[in-house]
């Protein structure tokens, strides 16, 4: 049975100069978390893993759908880690190679991420999301009450309901740029990801249930935990509480996920039998998906519960998502939708067009950074209202890109910005940005990028 | 001379007292001359009952109907929707269609009903047709969920056989008249747990109907899973939805207090089931309330001083078919979340918007056609 954690080796795959820097950043990183979840494991006197007794197990197998009636005590268990622990390794990432030609102007950036990647610029963001112009239809915009359906929503769901009929997923991703209607969105998300719900995908996910049934894990607790804290509270997603429990327990045991490091710059947390430590042939990895959840981690499945009401196929859009989009969210790279490249672009734009709310908001000791950054480490999710997060979540799998996110985190600053401009404080500002369910996401990005004078 | 409204209440609520201290009214007893009076169902009976023979003058309103119980009492609402079929049924109108299996087509939507102890007779004999199925008992006069229990054998309503030892001319009378209903086993279900749906209509005259549906109503999760298995029948937490008995329950929680809005519902249903069925269901929770209206307008007393929100409680069941399960008079003003405060503040002052033209004093001549901008958040149904 495995009893401590350790480091697994590094594999290089981001190219660049500034790779292993980041590598060290991403270790030491990496090493604390797993320290934190060693001692959790001690304290607690809990093994990372357990047989569960017969017993326990069919009392388990019984109370499968309704998990979230169960009462743990969770009292002792706190979540390895929350998002602002993570904003303070990135903040603390560096460049030591000042020199580049292209950190020139890089010292004039006064935001926190002090990293020089490459990012869009508006006119280059427009190109990109052409799409999202105002000559464009957009439902999130053109399908509200006061504009006759015929100018543009009955086509488009004409155009969808032709889409999915053909099965094109080139041409479901490419449609969805604009949106989707909401009858079609299940299938056209299914469409793009390419899950096609086949009879060993089923076979799949009640494997994994049996593992979760036979063995317990200590971030199942974790897991609990995180959703009693999250989703239970949450004004939309409470109704959903044990389809979280059924997807995420078993995505935790998930090999298959263990695929995605490959194109991760971070690695998995490896795990060895006790008394073989180093010894590779006894190493298995903990959790065996390799992903160690945070806080507010289950918010990543609660708004598909809106769309999946059958648990193995909701579990398999949920693994696509995360290791197509989520992953890069909470892992260290330079890849232009990875966390630290979204941080850097949010700043740009509010440091380049809106130079004086920035400077405003650095002078009382209110990086917004500090504040978006809970915005896109969870895509949104628990922030806006359901209908606008899936609009902005079609958006993401349209462009196969997280930058939306840094995007609409800046048009929220821009459209806030006259409140922003009074506060003096902190918290001040994180009270005229606490409540963004009511903001109506396409409006806010079209005038951000299309009709702002830059 | 335009003076300030004078309000009345019995009912010490904040929603309704911050609404009337916005529109600048004067709080007065309701021994001295007053413009408007908010009342609880017990004081609407006095007012309006023979013996004291209250006459209401011109400017002066009040927020019940005098007979409102037509509707809002169990066995009278059966009893009018009863009587209205078989109206439009004698008068060959296409509404009153039915089925080969005799059903109603359109106009189904009230649970098989019966009075007990009166009905016995033929409630045992629907019974004894489907034996296996659950009836849900509840008491005609009371709210919250109170008195309410469920059954699946006739021994354990025995008490109310007419030919029982134990019932003599006292439990004829109104407080113990209960109504027996077909229970609905399988209601919709969204992550497994059973809902209903509570939404508020405002009705400011019956004869012509002038009736407003709230468009922000709310869907009420029981806090345990559902099951239709007969060991759960005397858990109340899995099968009844009222606020105030799931506030009891182990895992209710008091920031979304297990409420959902009208529109997550829709959200979800037309991303799960479509956006046809999902319209074509909204659409019959419409003609379901207006049909409810219908049946007892002629019978309603449609005393020019009244208007009246009600409280419909409607089960949506897996076939996506909305049963009218109960309309309440004095629909809770209690606010079990802040959010619930905001709905049941903005709900309040759009009713006086509508009710009370203008804030002023009112005139109770008018034509009650109020213009389209002070609907608020009703739509006209």
């Amino acid at each position: 049975m495995p009893s401590y954690i350790t480091q697994s080796e590094k594999c290089l795959l981001v190219s660049g100069v500034y790779v292993l820097h980041y590598m060290e950043a991403w270790g030491s990183w990496e090493k604390r978390i797993l320290k934190s979840l060693n001692s959790m494991c001690t304290e607690l006197s809990i093994p990372l893993a357990r047989k569960r007794p017969v017993g326990e197990q069919k009392e388990l197998l019984n109370k499968w759908n309704e998990m979230g009636t169960d009462e743990p005590d969770l009292s002792l268990f706190r979540p390895v880690y929350a998002p602002k622990d993570f904003l303070e390794v990135l903040i603390n990432l560096r460049n030591p190679n000042y020199e580049n030609g292209d950190s020139l102007s890089f010292r004039t950036h006064l935001g926190l991420i002090q990293v020089p990647l490459k990012v869009k610029d508006i006119p280059e963001l427009k190109e990109f999301f052409v799409e999202l112009g105002l000559t464009t239809g957009q439902l999130g915009i053109d399908d509200s009450t006061q504009v006759p359906p015929e100018l543009f929503e009955n086509e488009h769901v004409r155009i969808g309901q032709k889409v999915l009929a053909e099965q094109d997923s080139a041409a479901a991703q490419q449609y969805i740029r604009q949106g989707s209607p909401t009858a079609l969105r299940a299938e056209l998300w299914a469409l793009i990801l390419n899950i096609s719900s086949q009879p060993e995908d089923i076979l799949y996910y009640e494997q994994l249930k049996t593992n979760v049934i036979q063995h317990d894990l200590l971030v199942d607790s974790l897991i609990y935990k995180d959703v009693k804290l999250t989703a239970s509270n949450d004004d939309y997603y409470f109704v959903f509480e044990d389809y979280l429990y059924q997807v995420l327990l078993c995505f935790s045991r998930d090999t298959s996920v263990l695929g995605h490091f490959a194109y991760n710059s971070a690695s998995p947390p490896k795990s060895y039998i006790r008394g073989k430590l180093g010894l590779e042939e006894y190493a298995v990895f903990y959790p065996p998906n390799g992903v160690i959840p945070f806080h507010g981690f289950s918010m990543y499945v609660a708004p598909l519960c809106f769309l999946y009401h059958e648990p193995s196929k909701l579990y398999q859009i949920f693994r696509e998502m995360y290791v197509r989009f989520f992953f890069r969210l909470h892992s260290i790279s330079s890849h232009p939708s990875g966390i630290v490249s979204l941080c850097l672009l949010f700043e740009t734009l509010l440091q380049t067009y809106l130079p004086q709310l920035f400077y405003h908001l650095r002078e009382i000791g209110a990086q917004p950074l500090r504040i978006s950054f809970k915005w896109m480490v969870r895509a949104f999710s628990g922030y806006l209202a359901t209908d606008q997060l899936l609009l902005l979540w079609d958006r993401i799998l349209g462009y196969n890109s997280l930058e939306i996110l840094a995007v609409l985190a800046a048009a929220v600053f821009a459209f806030r910005a006259v409140n922003l401009m009074e506060v003096t404080s902190l918290a001040a500002a994180e009270a005229v940005l606490a409540d963004l369910s009511t903001l109506k996401v396409m409006p806010l990005l079209q005038i951000f990028l299309f009709a702002t004078v830059t | 001379m335009a003076g300030k409204v004078k309000w009345v209440t019995d009912i010490e609520k904040s929603v309704l007292i911050n609404n009337f201290e916005k529109r600048g009214w004067v709080q007065v007893t309701e021994n001295e001359d007053w413009n408007f009076y908010w009342m609880s169902v017990q004081t609407i009976r006095n007012v309006f009952s023979v013996e004291t023979g209250y006459r209401l003058s011109d400017d002066q309103i009040v927020n019940h109907f005098p007979n409102h119980y037509e509707l809002t009492r169990k066995d009278l609402m059966v009893k009018n929707i009863k009587r209205y079929r078989k109206e439009l049924e004698k008068e060959g109108s296409p509404l009153a269609e039915k089925d080969e299996n005799g059903k109603y087509l359109y106009l189904d939507f009230v649970p098989v009903t019966y009075m007990l102890p009166a009905d016995y007779n033929l409630f045992v004999e629907e019974f004894r047709k489907s034996p296996s199925s659950t009836w849900i008992m509840k008491p005609c006069g009371k709210a919250q969920g109170k008195g309410i229990f469920l059954i699946n054998k006739l021994s354990q309503i025995k008490k109310w056989s007419r030919d029982s030892k134990t019932s003599s001319f006292v439990t004829q009378s109104t407080k113990e008249a209960y109504v027996i209903s077909l229970y609905i086993n399988n209601p919709l279900l969204i992550g497994g747990r059973k809902f209903d749906l509570r939404l508020y209509v405002l009705v400011s005259t019956y004869r012509p109907l002038r009736c407003y549906m709230y468009k922000l109503g709310f869907c009420r999760f029981c806090t345990v899973k559902y099951t239709p298995s007969t060991s759960e029948l005397d858990n109340m937490f899995v099968h009844l939805t009222n606020v105030a008995i799931q506030k009891h329950g182990e895992d209710y929680n008091h920031i979304h207090g297990g409420k959902w809005t009208v529109n997550n519902l829709r959200l979800y249903l037309e991303s799960t089931r479509g956006k046809e069925v999902t319209g074509k269901l909204f659409d019959e929770i419409h003609w379901v309330i207006v049909q409810s209206l219908k049946a007892v307008a002629p019978v309603m007393n449609n005393d020019k001083h009244c208007f009246e929100c009600y409280g419909y409680d409607i089960i949506i069941d897996d076939k996506l078919k909305p049963w009218l399960i109960e309309v309440n008079a004095s629909p809770s003003l209690t606010s079990s979340t802040a959010n619930d405060r905001i709905l049941k503040y903005n709900l309040i002052n759009d009713t006086l918007n509508i009710a009370v033209p203008n804030g002023e004093i009112p005139d109770c001549k008018w034509n009650k056609s109020p213009p389209k901008e002070v609907l608020g958040n009703y739509e006209i149904l």
